[in-house]
């Protein structure tokens, strides 16, 4: 008669897990292609959280489906999570690589210093980014033809000094800006500063140095005299900055072309 | 004895949530994973067709609505269930402002079921925001069939209404800086404008009184820059908040209104 005891609670159990959703047993491959090529997101993460895998499987494809929809924070997390079998991946890794090569910030500092220097493959991308972002020094593999305006670019700027900028400001007002290429800003800040030099000497000629409009005049003079050298070496930094990350972005929008494999 | 009365509540509990949906994401699934099973082109449109009144059913409705309805074979719809796909995807549309499928299958209803009030009301609801003449001719059909239609003239007005002597304020604000301010009673700024430029004027004055012609040129640009294009820029700012704020007013009633006719005619999914 004991048996009466359990009968609910069995009941219970058996019809609560009747009640859960439906499970699919294993991946299947060609379902997975159809998602990902008719773009159901929803029902891709559904179906991935409906599969009965192991734990390091089940991350390695939400690996995958973060890096296609792309999450950062979510794809670095289960490729991490699922440790061998994303790492043995190589196309995953190759098209992780090339994207996150375009990418600007910490999540592309973090890549490339963990995970791109333990897979030999990826050598080159690592090379590209190391000579980013060097202040000196050659690229050692040829230049792709397609690459060649935006390493042009970089090679150029990143010979440019903040100090030297703002030193040239200092002489001059607006040629710093004028070394580093920005013409139109440059012409306009000698034009500017002319104009309060101009104004000053005028109300110093006519009404002195103490007057009220000469001090307000010599005031904005030297507020925007100074504001200009500070700019000038901000503005220098910025652009080389810039100028590496174009590089890197035109380099992941080139190498990503040649992936032939897909990622599905 | 109270303990298996709580048992069996439980497991009736359980039971009733068995037989119930399971979540909607779970039955999408289920239903592209027959969509992906399918061998015909009728059999596929038979599930995409069950995807599309799971977004109707479930009230979700979002771009992946329209994402089915694309693989949607018209041919292979089944008659029965046109007249209310119809009329599902032309509300979603309404309601998502996608105005392609809006009009697809808005025809497509209006071919198949003919002019319904429900259907006036909800043409009258996507024109009102596109075309004054097209809304007006809607709203003296509705009120012909309900008076309770007419209060929805407030929708109409406010998509339409523009500030009265906009135009003048804003001659006015060139003419004399600050007065289009006051003409659209903000004192404060008003006065503040107007004081600024005579001030500037006087000073640029007072700068040519005393030959000093670059310093009149360089105040000049920065302070007429500053104070009479500003305060011009500040009136148009103050001309759109004041239309904007008469529109809100008008818009809500118009919304009470639409309440009130929803409440008689609701427009929401078919099943």
């Amino acid at each position: 008669m004991t048996y009466k005891k359990f009968i609910f609670p069995f009941l219970f159990g058996f019809l609560f897990l009747l009640q859960s959703n439906v499970s699919f047993s294993q991946i299947n491959e060609e379902f997975l292609q159809h998602l990902v090529k008719e773009d159901l997101k929803n029902e891709h993460l559904t179906y991935l959280n409906s599969v009965n895998l192991p734990a390091d499987s089940q991350h390695y494809f939400l690996a995958k489906y973060h890096f296609l929809y792309f999450n950062q924070e979510a794809f670095l997390e289960h490729f991490t999570l699922a440790g061998e079998i994303s790492r043995a991946d190589t196309v995953l890794l190759t098209f992780a690589t090339t994207k996150i090569l375009g990418l600007p910030g910490e999540f592309r500092e973090k890549w490339f210093t963990t995970e791109v220097p333990l897979h030999s493959f990826l050598s080159s991308y690592e090379a590209l980014f190391k000579y980013a972002k060097q202040k000196r020094g050659a690229f050692e593999a040829p230049v792709p033809i397609a690459l060649e305006g935006s390493f042009s670019k970089h090679q150029k700027m990143r010979k440019k000094s903040p100090l030297l900028a703002a030193t040239l400001s200092t002489i001059l007002p607006g040629a710093g800006k004028l070394y580093i290429g920005n013409v139109r800003t440059g012409f306009f800040t000698m034009f500017s500063m002319t104009l309060l030099g101009l104004q000053t000497w005028e109300s110093y000629r006519l009404k002195g140095v103490e007057h009220v409009l000469t001090i307000t005049n010599a005031g904005f003079f030297t507020g925007y005299y100074v504001t200009n050298i500070s700019g000038s070496y901000r503005t220098t930094k910025e652009k080389k900055e810039e100028f590496k990350n174009q590089l890197l972005i035109d380099a992941s929008t080139y190498y990503s072309s040649l992936i032939d494999h897909p990622l599905y | 004895m109270r303990r298996r009365i709580i048992l069996v509540l439980l497991t009736i509990l359980s039971i009733n949530s068995v037989f119930a949906q399971s979540s909607f994401e779970q039955k999408l699934l289920e239903e592209e994973w027959n969509y992906f099973q399918a061998d015909s082109d009728s059999l596929r449109t038979v599930f995409a067709l069950r995807k599309t009144n799971l977004f109707f059913h479930q009230n979700e409705v979002d771009e992946r609505l329209f994402y089915e309805i694309k693989r949607l074979d018209n041919r292979y719809v089944p008659e029965a269930q046109k007249e209310n796909l119809y009329w599902n995807v032309a509300l979603a549309s309404y309601l998502l402002d996608e105005r392609y499928y809006y009009l697809k299958y808005a025809n497509r209803y209006k071919e198949l079921a003919g002019s319904t009030v429900e259907m006036d009301l909800l043409e009258f609801l996507v024109h009102v925001k596109l075309n004054e003449t097209e809304s007006q001719k809607m709203l003296d059909s509705l009120q012909a069939k309900d008076s309770a239609f007419s209060d929805l003239a407030y929708l109409l007005e406010a998509n339409n209404h523009e500030s009265k002597h906009k135009n003048l304020v804003r001659v006015m604000a060139k003419i004399i800086p600050g007065s289009g301010l006051l003409i659209l009673k903000k004192p404060v700024k008003g006065v503040t404008s107007m004081a600024l430029n005579t001030a500037t004027v006087f000073a640029l004055r007072y700068l040519i009184q005393n030959n000093m012609y670059v310093n009149t040129f360089a105040w000049g640009m920065n302070l007429i820059q500053r104070f009479y294009m500003g305060g011009i820029a500040l009136t148009e700012k103050m001309i759109v908040e004041k239309e904007a704020k008469e529109k809100a007013h008008l818009a809500l009633d118009g919304e009470d209104a639409l309440l009130n006719v929803l409440a008689k005619y609701p427009l929401v999914f078919r099943n």
